[in-house]
């Protein structure tokens, strides 16, 4: 049964409804855990898909291409949210006097140690480790070059381990 | 030191990040493709642009007011046409000789060369 989409025939609803849960964990990580502002990012992907100004052209998965999109469309809506959230984010993350973040004291959880890591370097580690992309399919998610998202995910696991084994001390 | 092996660290940041999603509902499928749907392209640009049609279609209404409700040009009586068609025919201005309109002119700016023009006496004869 073809239940592709009018303007987007290689996009059949029964896989946009199998990756629709790990989109929208996607589009929550690029809005800052903003479930509104995440909820309205997938529906403006869907958008763009059903008017077809995303067009699917089976050179990568789908999915690939729907995290690509919801990537995009974030990008375009919460710019300044983003910057915004990565402002708090950092000065949240600052560790103080006896080593504890601002918001949680002594937290030495992996959420802490990944807060120290750079946008880009969690983007990779998250699509790689959590939606299980390989490296060449989170470079085409992030629109950057394999090099580049090969080393941003090494250079992530590396401090993540470097850090995660300090606080074991 | 504890040494963090790449299992354990997969499996702490597969844990971390699948809590933190779940921490939020999934927005309904079905309805979000169906809002989608529904939004043809032509209608989002008619609601993103609906305040900017207004406000030129006020703009055009109130110029077509402005305009239709200004007092009417008052026209010229009689013998101000008979005065124009007279002005008009009258000559203020007389050419030069062809003798200066013959002189050489300016190579770039084609405007005539005074160097070669004759003494004020004689130009004043001309008017």
């Amino acid at each position: 049964m073809n239940d592709g989409l009018e303007r987007n025939p290689l996009v059949s609803r029964r896989a946009l409804v199998a990756h629709h849960a790990d989109a929208f964990a996607w589009a929550l990580s690029l809005t800052a855990y903003d479930a509104a502002a995440a909820a309205d990012v997938m529906q403006q992907s869907y958008l763009v898909i059903v008017d077809g100004s995303a067009r699917f052209d089976a050179r990568s998965s789908l999915k690939t291409w729907l995290f690509g999109v919801v990537r995009r469309c974030a990008h375009r809506s919460y710019r300044r949210l983003r910057r915004d959230a990565a402002f708090v984010g950092r000065v949240a993350a600052e560790p103080r006097d006896d080593g504890a973040t601002a918001d949680e004291p002594r937290r030495t959880d992996i959420g802490a140690a990944l807060a120290t890591l750079s946008r880009r370097q969690r983007d990779v580690l998250e699509l790689v480790v959590f939606s299980e992309f390989t490296v060449e399919e989170a470079a085409a998610v992030l629109d950057i070059s394999i090099g580049s998202a090969r080393t941003h995910y090494h250079r992530a696991k590396a401090a993540l381990r470097e850090r995660l084994g300090d606080d074991g001390d | 030191m504890t040494t963090v092996t790449d299992r354990s660290l997969d499996e702490r940041l597969r844990e971390h990040f699948g809590e933190v999603a779940t921490r939020h509902a999934v927005p309904d499928f079905e309805a979000m493709l169906a809002n989608a749907e529904s939004n043809h392209p032509l209608r989002r640009t008619g609601a993103r642009y609906a305040g900017l049609v207004a406000l030129a279609a006020a703009v055009v209404a109130v110029v077509w007011l402005w305009r239709s409700s200004a007092p009417p040009m008052p026209e010229a009586p009689a013998g101000d046409a008979a005065l124009l068609a007279q002005l008009s025919s009258t000559t203020y201005w007389r050419a030069p000789s062809d003798r200066w309109l013959a002189r050489p002119r300016s190579d770039l700016l084609d405007l005539p060369r005074f160097d070669g023009v004759e003494p004020p006496e004689e130009i004043e004869t001309w008017f």
